[in-house]
């Protein structure tokens, strides 16, 4: 866990918004309400992902003596993925077709063919094992600084969207931009003289 | 029986809009310097990633002089730049540059590509505060951490560690952030263009050849 050991990666966010006073109920009703459901493995679900506890990637209890830590909030976004090797899916599909024409003198037909394909599909999915990818998050209390513990900017943005709309405050990436006011970030533009160019070209 | 596809004809791929009056076709490939110079134009204003090069570029050159870079918490912060470096342009021939290599980052080569246009967009970086050593790569764009060094744990259990962990990761946030807080006060000052600017244009053309001088 990259959060306990480890060479750190994370990306930084501030959340901007209204926090309500009772930190821990809000923060309750965020992780329940996006917490990890594994893929059903009746569905045709191929990625499930959602909120779980850090030191348990299987448990969406979230009570405060598992979340909360120190002056942190700690807790995981779980990702499991299934996907079907399409190689696996074709040398199925090819075998069961040359028995088929063994048995009855003829190749099968497109709608026979596509049928079989979606029974060897839902068959190989009822033996794949789903990947996992766990990703640790922290909340400092005090400063309201939310650290993504991973590199993959789809599954951070992921994160960074579950967290906005269960919370319902904004995280701000703590980038250069962030320190500036709207309104001077506005007027600036890059500096000609550093980037070589007149701006024209550049644009 | 299924028909066998056969090829269009003039009239048919005229008719397709495939091809004009004269024959020739409609859509012309796109000419890989124009992608290349758009994707690297995109790379630029994607999430005002300039303001990100331009940063890092300030931090290289204070980095260089001997002195403090700022004060945080009282103690100095001091910034050398380690190891491996990339260098991005938004237009010219050469739109990317990577150095590796102990003292690379404040090379010749790097002053020559800063000179063309080339700013800093990875970096890693070496920050001393006080007794503490951290090592951090950032990028241009995210400003994320990757691969941090935090200095050696002090505590020996393990919830206890998890905690001192967590602190230093924040220390280090404070620290990056007194470095880009610094920056930015400088780049919204008026003495950004009249003074600032001159001084890194001035550092950059020092123990240049003459050719290389040109914009």
């Amino acid at each position: 866990m990259p959060i306990r050991r480890g060479a750190v990666s994370c990306s930084r966010f501030r959340v901007v918004g209204d926090v309500p006073k009772d930190v821990r109920r809000w923060l309750n009703r965020a992780l329940t309400a996006r917490a990890f459901e594994p893929i059903d493995p009746k569905s045709d679900e191929e990625r499930a992902a959602g909120f779980v506890e850090l030191d348990d990637d299987r448990a969406t209890g979230f009570a405060a003596g598992t979340v909360f830590d120190g002056g942190y909030a700690l807790f995981s976004w779980r990702v499991e993925k299934i996907r079907i090797a399409g190689a696996a899916l074709r040398t199925e599909v090819t075998a069961w077709s040359q028995k088929f024409e063994a048995k009855n003198g003829r190749a099968p037909g497109r709608k026979e063919k596509g049928d079989q394909k979606d029974l060897i599909r839902k068959a190989l999915r009822a033996k794949t094992e789903p990947s996992v990818k766990v990703i640790d998050v922290s909340l400092e209390l005090a400063t309201k600084e939310v650290l993504v513990w991973g590199t993959s900017r789809p599954i951070v943005e992921e994160v960074q969207l579950a967290l906005e709309e269960k919370l319902e405050v904004r995280l701000v990436p703590r980038v250069p931009a962030s320190f500036v006011s709207p309104t001077v970030l506005d007027q600036l533009s890059p500096t000609p003289e550093l980037f070589g160019l007149e701006l024209s070209e550049v644009r | 029986m299924a028909a066998r596809a056969r090829p269009a004809s003039a009239e048919t791929k005229f008719l397709r809009g495939q091809t004009g009056v004269d024959g020739a076709a409609t859509t012309e490939k796109a000419d890989p310097v124009e992608v290349e110079q758009a994707k690297a134009r995109e790379a630029l204003y994607r999430g005002r990633t300039w303001l990100g090069r331009e940063a890092l570029t300030w931090v290289l050159w204070r980095s260089e002089s001997a002195e403090d870079l700022c004060e945080v918490a009282d103690l100095p912060l001091k910034v050398v730049f380690t190891g491996k470096l990339l260098l991005r342009a938004a237009a010219g021939e050469v739109t990317e540059v990577s150095v590796k290599g102990v003292s690379a980052p404040y090379s010749v080569i790097v002053r020559q590509s800063l000179i063309r246009g080339l700013l800093v967009h990875g970096a890693r970086l070496s920050l001393e505060h006080g007794e503490q050593s951290f090592e951090v790569t950032l990028d241009a764009e995210a400003f994320d951490f990757r691969a941090a060094k935090l200095p050696e744990l002090l505590q020996e259990e393990e919830s206890e560690q998890r905690i001192e962990r967590l602190e230093l990761v924040s220390r280090l946030g404070t620290l990056v952030d007194a470095l880009v807080g610094e920056f930015i006060a400088a780049r919204t000052a008026p003495s950004w263009k009249k003074t600032v600017v001159p001084k890194i244009r001035a550092w950059l053309e020092l123990d240049q050849p003459r050719k290389a001088n040109r914009l």
